[in-house]
Formats: structure tokens, sequence, C-alpha cells
């Protein structure tokens, strides 16, 4: 590891929060829902909250600086104050090192495309995007826990489940669910850019 | 009396290929916490199909008729068997809107919302992608379904809530009738679920 990236790895990633609903009123409202809540965001705010997402094709953490300076380049004045509105609203929820498993047990994790499987070519990769239109692809535990985890409580109850359900099966390597949620950290800003997973805290009422 | 709705149930999880040039061996589909394999072909095709194609104009399927003539418009043969072993292995339902038997399916399902929202177009909010155009143009009841049922445990509960004013103003679900609100609502889904704007799921059981 180098250094910068030694640096990088202390900092906290920051998450978005919650599924945009769509723009009203001519372009100037975006509507983000968290659990039964309607968060309306002015267009600045609104792409602070978007570019938590990440953006497709970054490779390394994704922090408050990358926000920053993505937004500054797209022309906010003061993304810092978006930033710190959206974290306190619970629009954005930041994650450091040792802080995996408590940002798991207080979030739910949701899919938000479509599982499309493995192919012939690539039976080791397993996609998710729209039919016909893969965006991203996993290894199979990752696919699994991403298209299962939405049946539990909060992410750290699907990580759980998944490492049981591994070990149960006799998979070779199960991993086990600290293991599989820092892994599935490392990969989660890859789904939220292109939209294939959102964050919720509204639990499972089944 | 209407047809009843055909509508497809789960979470599709794919083709399984086990190995390199091997043609799939099943689709998944999780239902609650278990998952139904459908074979590659018709069955896989026609559970597809069951979403509905809105490419195909006045083809939406909805119910088992409209699945038949977009099954012989793409040249999907041989369909009778495959949707009996579908209703019968629960991936597929015929829910006879307005009936007792609507409001049983409605208490035993849920919905879950995919994609995200887009901006506001002619036809209603579109979803889809952000950065793309929209997949679809909502009408206010599906958007007001896709929006907020998920958030109930099933769609009788979710009909409900509607009801009781979650829904926007001016939306059809804005009744002040469940009953009106619940047909609502399940004449909605194939408008949602032709884009995979979500899916239909059991209510689970424990893990």
């Amino acid at each position: 590891m180098s250094d910068q990236a030694e640096l990088d790895a202390d900092l906290p990633r920051v998450f978005p929060v919650g599924q945009f609903l769509g723009a009203r009123q001519d372009g100037t409202v975006f509507e983000v829902r968290v659990a039964g809540d309607l968060h309306p965001l002015d267009g600045t705010r609104f792409s602070v909250w978007a570019l938590a997402h990440g953006l497709p094709g970054h490779t390394g953490a994704w922090t408050d600086d990358e926000v920053l300076d993505a937004a500054t380049r797209a022309g906010a004045v003061d993304p810092a104050t978006d930033l710190a509105a959206l974290a306190e609203a619970g629009l954005l929820v930041h994650v450091g090192p040792a802080g995996a498993r408590g940002f798991a047990e207080g979030v739910r994790l949701l899919p938000a495309l479509t599982g499309l499987g493995n192919t012939a070519a690539e039976p080791g990769v397993w996609s998710i995007g729209l039919p016909g239109q893969p965006l991203v692809g996993l290894d199979a535990s990752l696919y699994d826990l991403v298209l299962w985890a939405h049946c539990d409580p909060s992410l750290w109850e699907a990580c759980r489940g998944s490492a049981a359900v591994a070990e149960r099966a006799g998979v070779p390597d199960a991993e086990d669910a600290d293991a599989l949620l820092a892994r599935l950290v490392d990969a989660l800003h890859t789904l939220l850019a292109v939209g294939a997973v959102r964050l919720d805290t509204w639990p499972v009422t089944a | 009396m209407r047809e009843p709705l055909l509508v497809p149930v789960g979470q599709y999880l794919g083709p399984v290929h086990a190995g390199p040039g091997r043609p799939p061996r099943h689709h998944l589909v999780r239902i609650g916490w278990d998952t139904v394999a459908l074979a590659d072909g018709v069955e896989a095709d026609l559970w597809s199909l069951a979403h509905g194609r809105p490419d195909i104009v006045g083809l939406l399927p909805a119910t088992r008729s409209t699945l038949d003539a977009v099954a012989a418009e793409v040249g999907v043969l041989g369909t009778e068997d495959a949707v009996t072993r579908m209703l019968a292995a629960g991936v597929l339902a015929e829910v006879p809107v307005g009936s007792p038997r609507a409001e049983q399916f409605a208490a035993g399902h849920r919905w879950h919302s995919l994609l995200t929202g887009l901006a506001e177009g002619p036809g209603g909010m579109g979803v889809g992608l952000l950065g793309a155009p929209p997949l679809r143009e909502l009408t206010p009841p599906a958007f007001e379904v896709w929006t907020w049922a998920q958030l109930f445990p099933d769609l009788l509960t979710a009909a409900a809530a509607l009801v009781r004013g979650v829904a926007t103003p001016g939306s059809d679900l804005a009744t002040t009738d469940p009953d009106a609100a619940l047909t609502t609502l399940l004449d909605s889904l194939p408008e949602l679920t032709c884009v995979r704007a979500g899916w239909i799921d059991i209510v689970p059981g424990a893990r």
C-alpha cells in the first residue's frame, strides 16, 4: 500500500442514505426519501448528496475530500456547508476504519437494480443492472449479500446471515461476517455510483 | 367480469451458468427466504414476459390472455404447461381484482422498489438511472405505489395507508374507499414491473 493509500484508508468514507424520488417544481426541488420522511433539497445540496454516491470508475476511498473537490469543480460555492447539513439530517453517513459494524447495524442495504446472474463467458462474475445491460460485476458471495440483504433488519444482520449460510453450506474459505462486511464497504461506492444499491434506515416490517 | 391480473412474483436473481461455455442450468427467482428455479427457455422467457414488454405497443401483459398474445408475438411457444407450473410454484399469481381473493393476495404479498426517480415529464414522474433518459414516466398512482408501498409489510396495509393520506392530492389513490385504493394499487403493478421498477414478493416468515 502506498503512503497516500494508507492515508486515504484512515479517512472516513462518506455514503448517501435514502432514495431519490425525482425533481419537482421545474427542477428546483429534489426529493429524497429516508425511511418515511421526505427531504426536499435545493439543487446544490442535492448535487452534494448525489456526489456522495461516488463516480463510476473511481478507485480508492471516496471521502468528504473527494465529494468537496467534485462539487467545487461542478460549481458549488460552499459544499462543506451542504455536506454538514446532509450529515445532520441523516442523509449522509461517515464510516471510519473501525466503524463498519456500527454503520452496518444502523442501515439496511437494498438492491436498486436487477440481478442478472453470471454468463457462460465469465461464470465467476455475477452482474447487476438492467435487463440486457449489466452495470457492475461481483463475486458470488457479494452478489448474494447485495441481493438478499434487504430481507434482514440491518446490513449487519445480513452479513451475519450470509456468513452463517456459507459456513453451513461448506463454502471453502467462507468469510466471517466482519470480513464480508469489510469487502462490502470496499465495494459500496462502486455499487452506489451506478445506482445498483441504496441505503435506507427503514426496518423490515414483515 | 374482468379477467384476473396475472402477476409475476419474486426477485429475479438471474441465470446460473455452472461453468465456462455451458448453457444456463436454470434461472433463479427468490421468494421470501426460498428460491425457485425456472427452466431456461420457455419458462424463464414467459416469466420475464409476464413483467411486461413496454416496447410492444398495446401488449402490456397483465392477464393470461395478454401474456399468451405477447408470447405468440415474440415466438415463445408451448406456454400453457409452463404457466401452470409457475402458478403452482408461486412465481405467477392470478389475482381477481375487486374480489376477496384479491384481498388475500394483497395481505400475503408486498412491494419492493427498484430504480431511482428522475424528473417530471409530460407522462408523469420519470424513473430510471440517474443521468440517463427515463425508462418510463409513471402515472400518479403508479408513482405513489412505487414511492410508498415498499414501506409497508404487505400490499393490503399499503393500500390502507395510502387511503389515510400518504397519497399525493390528485392521485387516483387519494380516495376514501380502501377497496378502490387496493384495486388502483393492483392495477398499477404492470406499469411498474414492465420496466423492472420493482418486484412483488411474498410476506416472508422467519429466516
